[in-house]
């Protein structure tokens, strides 16, 4: 499903304009967007929890031609889902 | 940092971020995930543009083994979440990092290098010719300090108005070149008495002017920064030659003086410092010592009042009062005959100054052209030595500045009012003294030193291959926001050298080029 059914469908549901739904699903990629820059965690109830996660830097060996390489560190965005929904999926 | 965010406070982030009320984002961003678990537990999967793709799979059955009882388990076939960040939110997330690459690390490469890599050291490894820089300015020393002393005013006081001008020059130009010798001893532990002598004795002579000659001084000084600012790096460095020995030091001294004085005055007569020939100045040193020698004994007797402020400074610096007593008795030999002449030097001094101002610029420029076509020319040694110091004038500004800083302790500033901070503000390289070290010198950190690179792009092809002898501007602080108290403005800093230093390994071949690193 695309962002913009999506956005239709919750519009739908909440009896307001999908301008006014998709800008409160801006606001809620960009509070994402922040806060897990500052390697915060947000969580929602019964759907998962965002995470950044800092990944040290560390030193790989290219299997092919065994030379080493020193990967740097970075962020990356990690998803944990809820028992609950984790559940419903199975 | 760290930190959990609950639903209820995501719910007030999102109410600010759209000015809605509260109740209105709660009930949206409820529908949205119950909207969204519903879709998935459809079995389709959902994307959301600057966020990312949820998206479910299906895992297969596989066997695995209870950790408990060790019983072979078949775990059943399942669905499970994956959620994919966007790439803007995955590069927004990944942003402190992003310019970082993969780099390939060749077997023979050095602990220095990969902690340079990591932003730990900054690069700086320097050119393995050895300049000549370090090892005439021990020589030069001798010959230009003392120039000062004797010089100046002894020889004004007899003839008053004619031979002022080619004698006051001198001032100038040993002051500014002093100094310039002074700065290498900190880090030169072989430089020995030579060095160590030139702050004491600039010192001596200028500062009692100051004090006790007020009506002929300070106009003198006023105008022309750089003999005030001189005056403080010798008094300041003080102390710490204090350490070293001075007993051997005054031997060489009145030595020195006399071959120093004349080359100056010959210099500035000639008004050609280049092409200074080493004969011109046996003539006049005889002539000019001697003249001080029989006038400042004279004066001191005459004026005893002046002794005493002039000794007490002089003695609690050095250890060998006799010494002491004779620099001290020329010098109020000096300032008594400055009073005297005082008021008629002061215009002319005024003239010369601006005089030497015009010479010493097409000097600096001269010197420089024949600085590079000079290789090794053993013969001119006193020629080449000179140039170099003349060279050197204008880095003395600036390492006054920070010497002062750093011997805020030492005299006061005499001169406010001197405007040093409106100039170009430069300082040396040398095989010491990298952009790193020249960066904690007059930042306090050197992961500054990339912006005295920035400044000096075109004369530094290569930050970790600089020629000793490199004169380089120091931008103002102002200019790249640099604050070594604020760590966002070091934590640029340090970003920028790690990107430059990668840049420049990549370069010289000592990498190769990285890879994309995707993942």
């Amino acid at each position: 499903m695309e962002q913009k059914k999506l956005v239709g469908l919750v519009a739908e549901k909440l009896g307001r304009s999908t301008e006014d739904v998709s800008k409160l699903l801006d606001a809620f990629t960009d509070v994402v967007t922040t806060r897990c820059g500052e390697l915060d965690s947000i969580a929602i109830p019964s759907f998962g929890t965002f995470e950044a996660k800092k990944k040290n830097e560390r030193i790989v060996i290219n299997p092919g031609n065994g030379k080493r390489m020193l990967v740097p560190p970075k962020v990356v965005l990690s998803f944990k889902i809820s028992n609950v929904l984790k559940n419903k999926l199975k | 940092m760290n930190g959990k965010i609950t639903f209820p406070e995501l719910v007030e982030m999102v109410a600010q971020v759209t000015n809605t009320s509260k109740r209105m984002s709660e009930l949206f961003l409820k529908e949205l995930f119950a909207t969204i678990s519903q879709t998935l537990i459809a079995g389709e999967s959902v994307r959301i543009k600057n966020l990312g793709q949820f998206k479910v799979e299906s895992v297969k059955p596989r066997k695995s083994v209870s950790v408990n009882t060790g019983q072979e388990v078949e775990i059943p076939t399942h669905n499970r979440l994956v959620f994919t960040p966007a790439k803007s939110l995955a590069d927004a997330l990944n942003e402190p990092f992003s310019h970082f690459d993969t780099v390939v690390l060749s077997d023979d490469i050095t602990d220095e290098q990969l902690a340079a890599i990591n932003g730990d050291v900054m690069p700086e490894v320097l050119t393995d010719e050895p300049l000549e820089d370090t090892i005439v300015e021990p020589t030069e020393e001798p010959v230009v300090e003392p120039i000062e002393e004797p010089v100046v005013e002894p020889t004004e006081e007899p003839v008053e108005e004619p031979i002022e001008e080619p004698v006051v020059e001198p001032i100038d130009e040993p002051v500014g070149e002093a100094p310039a010798m002074l700065t290498p001893p900190p880090f030169i532990p072989v430089a020995t008495e030579a060095p160590q002598v030139a702050p004491t004795e600039p010192k001596v002579p200028e500062q009692p002017a100051d004090t006790e000659a007020p009506a002929v001084t300070p106009p003198a000084f006023s105008e022309p920064v750089v003999p005030d600012t001189e005056v403080e790096v010798g008094t300041s460095q003080v102390p710490a030659s204090e350490d070293g020995q001075e007993t051997p030091v005054e031997v060489p001294e009145p030595v020195a003086e006399t071959t120093t004085e004349t080359t100056p005055v010959a210099a500035v007569q000639t008004e050609e410092p280049a092409s200074v020939p080493p004969a011109l100045p046996v003539a006049d040193p005889i002539a000019t010592p001697v003249a001080e020698e029989t006038a400042a004994p004279v004066v001191t007797e005459a004026t005893p009042d002046d002794s005493t402020p002039g000794f007490a400074e002089p003695i609690e610096n050095e250890e060998h009062p006799i010494v002491e007593f004779e620099r001290a008795k020329r010098d109020i030999a000096r300032k008594s005959l400055v009073k005297g002449v005082a008021y008629g030097a002061v215009a002319m001094l005024v003239i010369v100054l601006l005089l030497w101002g015009v010479y010493s610029l097409g000097a600096y420029s001269g010197k420089q052209d024949a600085k590079g076509n000079q290789d090794d020319q053993p013969a001119t040694e006193q020629t080449s030595a000179q140039d170099e110091a003349y060279v050197e004038i204008e880095p003395t500004n600036e390492t006054s500045e920070e010497i002062d800083d750093e011997f805020a302790q030492g005299t006061e500033v005499q001169a406010p009012e001197q405007p040093v901070e409106n100039k170009v503000v430069t300082d040396t390289c040398t095989e010491t003294m990298y952009l790193t070290r020249i960066a904690r010198k007059h930042y306090g950190n050197r992961d500054f030193w990339v912006y005295i690179y920035e400044e000096n792009k075109d004369i530094i092809p290569n930050p970790n291959r600089i020629k000793p002898g490199t004169v380089v501007v120091i931008p103002p602080r102002e200019k790249y926001g640099i604050d070594p108290d604020n760590p966002e403005s070091v934590l640029k800093a340090k970003k920028e050298s790690t990107r430059l230093f990668a840049h420049f390994m990549y370069e010289n071949g000592q990498l190769p080029k990285p890879k994309g690193h995707n993942k």
